[in-house]
């Protein structure tokens, strides 16, 4: 049993660990203009859309920042170039993820730690529980000779 | 060890709680402008005229750049104060308007219809607009003597919030 919680444990930090990577992972250098430009895309968020990214939205918005990144990336400027201009027009609103750095720094840890916080209290909770029935109950000398005087008058 | 695991996650929930429940006291549409403080950028954009508007060569005069589309329907709301606007103060402060993802014929139409004499300029790649951190109009820019803007109105300007920023930039 003990063993198997291990494994659940385990599987959480990868499936975590994961997660990150998906978010964090971007596009292969040797990606094609247009895969590049969505790559990117897909990382800002479409202003007047509801939770679509600027790869995604049809709207006029995301034409225009589509059209900007494709001929910034042609122009041999990096994304993180692109996105830190857009940044300074539009605020930290036009990331789809929070910033990695800095006060977003919280944004990105605190699910992971709530997570694993909350999952070391329930294995406590687990361990506990099942150690709660082999843990010796301590009885005083004078009751049990009390016990026993008791059952050998019936 | 369980009571400390206990206290470290109640905490660690409390402020992340404490964090989101602050969110619900905010207008998610007022949102500070990065730009607001900085020196507006520049463009040089030809207008539906035939002339063509550097904003550096503006400089020494307050300007008033205004994103606007026909199809908007806040952009008829505000017309009116835009208007009165430059009638009065057009004798000292720049007026310029810049159609947003918008025809040619549609903001012709639209100024035929509503009046507005002040210069629009052509910005069909939204470089401009995109420079400007426009993304929704109408959207206000007051740019004072010294190229830098004082203050944005993102939606509809009325005659208040006209005269208030514009006595910021032109004071």
């Amino acid at each position: 049993m003990r063993r198997r919680l291990g494994w659940i444990a385990i599987a959480w930090l990868v499936a975590i660990c994961a997660l990150a990577l998906a978010v964090y992972g971007s596009a292969p250098v040797h990606a094609g203009l247009d895969e590049r430009t969505t790559a990117v895309a897909s990382q800002l968020r479409c202003l007047v859309c509801q939770g679509e990214s600027v790869a995604d939205s049809p709207s006029g918005f995301a034409a225009g920042i589509r059209a900007l990144i494709r001929r910034d990336l042609r122009a041999g400027e990096t994304p993180a170039q692109i996105e830190s201009f857009l940044v300074s027009r539009y605020g930290n609103r036009i990331l789809m993820a929070p910033q990695s750095g800095g006060i977003g720094q919280i944004a990105w840890l605190a699910p992971p730690l709530l997570v694993l916080g909350g999952l070391g209290f329930v294995l406590t909770l687990i361990f506990d529980w099942r150690n709660r029935g082999r843990t010796p109950v301590l009885v005083a000398d004078s009751y049990l000779e009390r016990v026993r005087a008791e059952l050998a008058e019936e | 060890m369980k009571r400390l695991i206990g206290v470290v996650f109640l905490v660690i929930a409390a402020g992340v709680v404490a964090l989101l429940a602050s969110g619900f006291g905010r207008n998610p549409a007022t949102v500070r402008d990065p730009l607001v403080g900085h020196p507006a950028p520049d463009f040089t954009l030809a207008a539906y005229d035939g002339t063509t508007v550097s904003l550096r060569a503006l400089q020494g005069r307050p300007v008033v750049v205004n994103f606007w589309a026909s199809w908007c329907a806040d952009c008829k709301v505000e017309h009116r104060a835009l208007l009165q606007a430059w009638r009065a103060d057009r004798s000292h402060v720049v007026f310029l308007g810049i159609p947003y993802q918008d025809s040619r014929s549609g903001a012709a139409a639209f100024l035929r219809r509503y009046g507005g004499g002040w210069t629009q300029l052509r910005d069909p790649s939204q470089d401009t607009a995109i420079n400007f951190g426009v993304w929704g109009v109408p959207e206000t820019y007051f740019i004072d003597r010294h190229g830098v803007i004082r203050a944005k109105v993102t939606g509809p300007v009325t005659a208040a919030t006209l005269q208030t920023d514009l006595r910021e930039i032109a004071g």
